[in-house]
């Protein structure tokens, strides 16, 4: 089963492009360093666009938090699952979900 | 002319003009639901039973889902998984010896069809995407897979070519257009923003020139579109579950079956003389379903933009798996 965990960070940066989306996320550890992760997932433009992500979706300085997957060797990168806003949102919210024949 | 002729007439001329606008009214509401049908987006599935399929029918966007439906690996639509060329049942045909020295790849991005497994999807040093199908760390002629910095098709934004565009099907819709004289159909992919021509009124030519796409000649089957195509060059991948490219004498053959109205199946039989002699190797099948072509979108991939991919996210993966 892949691991799943979470961070809780501010957005860097965020892009729905080829061949995965991107975001970036900066993480304060216990001792106040911050760690720069990098996070794909997606899995492409077009699928991001069907769950509900836009390219504004994240924009700098927001505060979230992420499930993701890391990667071996923990180096600050992961494979991103869900991400949840303080207000309660989550993405991806897969609105197109209802026209997949195969849900 | 007489008062109550004249309001004869008109008594006549108004109620002709009432039941042009009851029968106007009733046709409205009966057939405005049947055209408004023809534009609306997705899941077009009230195909009449027996209804007659006819090669016209072929001539719209075509949308591809993801296998991973929500109702779990495997179970898209009809049960049938759609993913990459792992769904392939049919093994490869074996390698020629002068392919395995021309044509394998260094590595591979991903699982390849056959090949040396790993216990379990956790190792050491090798990247497995997911428990759900199997996982290898070299394929059958010993190329290494998984690999972060393995080849993928359309990696670096490298031309797909057939028939890898057909590889991930939820990235994007394929549309199916004639030209108006008849003589050709144009095949349009929205993943990586390709196109092909399928010539209806002639054969290869006999000085062909390599290219990416190949040069393909088609004709009709009852409704079926029976596509061959060759004069391939040897720059791309076949699919990013096979490590080795084509060759330039690589062959496709299609034969795009309407199932039903809204339901497209892509048969698929390949053939490499230089990679395996005489053998061909058949049994590959993607499914499309009837869209919408509002639903075509853009879908470029940009060389710089690919580079942050790499730089942000491969590149530390890659050094951590190093050790550095």
């Amino acid at each position: 089963m892949q691991t799943s965990m979470t961070l809780k960070g501010t957005i860097t940066y965020f892009m729905v492009v080829n061949p995965h989306g991107q975001i970036g996320l900066d993480v304060k550890d216990d001792s106040g360093n911050v760690e720069h992760w990098a996070l794909e997932g997606g899995p492409s433009p077009r699928g991001m666009r069907d769950n509900g992500w836009a390219p504004d979706s994240l924009k700098p300085g927001d505060e979230v938090t992420i499930t993701y997957h890391p990667a071996k060797g923990n180096p600050h990168v992961g494979l991103f699952v869900k991400v949840l806003f303080p207000d309660g949102r989550v993405l991806p919210n897969r609105p197109k979900a209802a026209a997949d024949p195969g849900n | 002319m007489e008062a109550w002729c004249k309001r004869a007439i008109k008594l006549r001329f108004l109620g002709m003009i009432a039941v042009g606008s009851i029968v106007t009214w009733i046709a409205i509401f009966v057939f405005a639901p049947l055209v408004r049908g023809q534009g609306s987006a997705a899941s077009k599935t009230d195909t009449p039973a027996g209804a007659q399929i006819a090669p016209k029918d072929l001539f719209d966007a075509w949308m591809g889902y993801n296998w991973r439906s929500s109702l779990g690996p495997g179970k898209g639509p009809g049960g049938i998984q759609n993913y990459a060329a792992v769904d392939q049942k049919i093994p490869e045909p074996p390698l020629t010896e002068w392919a395995k020295q021309h044509l394998l790849y260094k590595s591979i991005s991903h699982d390849p069809l056959d090949g040396k497994r790993v216990p379990g999807w956790d190792q050491p040093g090798r990247v497995c995407p997911s428990e759900d199908y199997p996982c290898f760390s070299e394929d059958q002629n010993g190329v290494p897979v998984n690999d972060i910095n393995g080849e993928y098709a359309g990696r670096d934004c490298e031309p797909l070519s057939s028939p890898a565009i057909y590889e991930l099907p939820f990235q994007g819709e394929l549309e199916f257009l004639p030209t108006p004289d008849g003589t050709r159909i144009l095949e349009f992919v929205e993943y990586h923003r390709e196109w092909r021509t399928f010539w209806l009124n002639r054969e290869h030519p006999k000085d062909l020139d390599l290219t990416y796409e190949g040069d393909s000649i088609a004709h009709w089957e009852g409704s079926d579109l029976v596509v061959d195509t060759t004069g391939y060059n040897d720059k791309t991948m076949i699919s990013e579950n096979v490590a080795h490219r084509k060759s330039d004498t690589f062959r496709l053959v299609e034969r795009f079956h309407l199932m039903d109205k809204n339901k497209l199946e892509i048969q698929m039989t390949l053939y490499d003389p230089k990679a395996w002699g005489d053998k061909s190797w058949p049994g590959f099948k993607k499914y499309y379903y009837r869209g919408s072509n509002e639903r075509f979108r853009e879908y470029i991939c940009s060389p710089r933009e690919n580079r942050t991919f790499d730089n942000n996210v491969i590149d530390p993966r890659s050094k951590a798996l190093q050790g550095q």
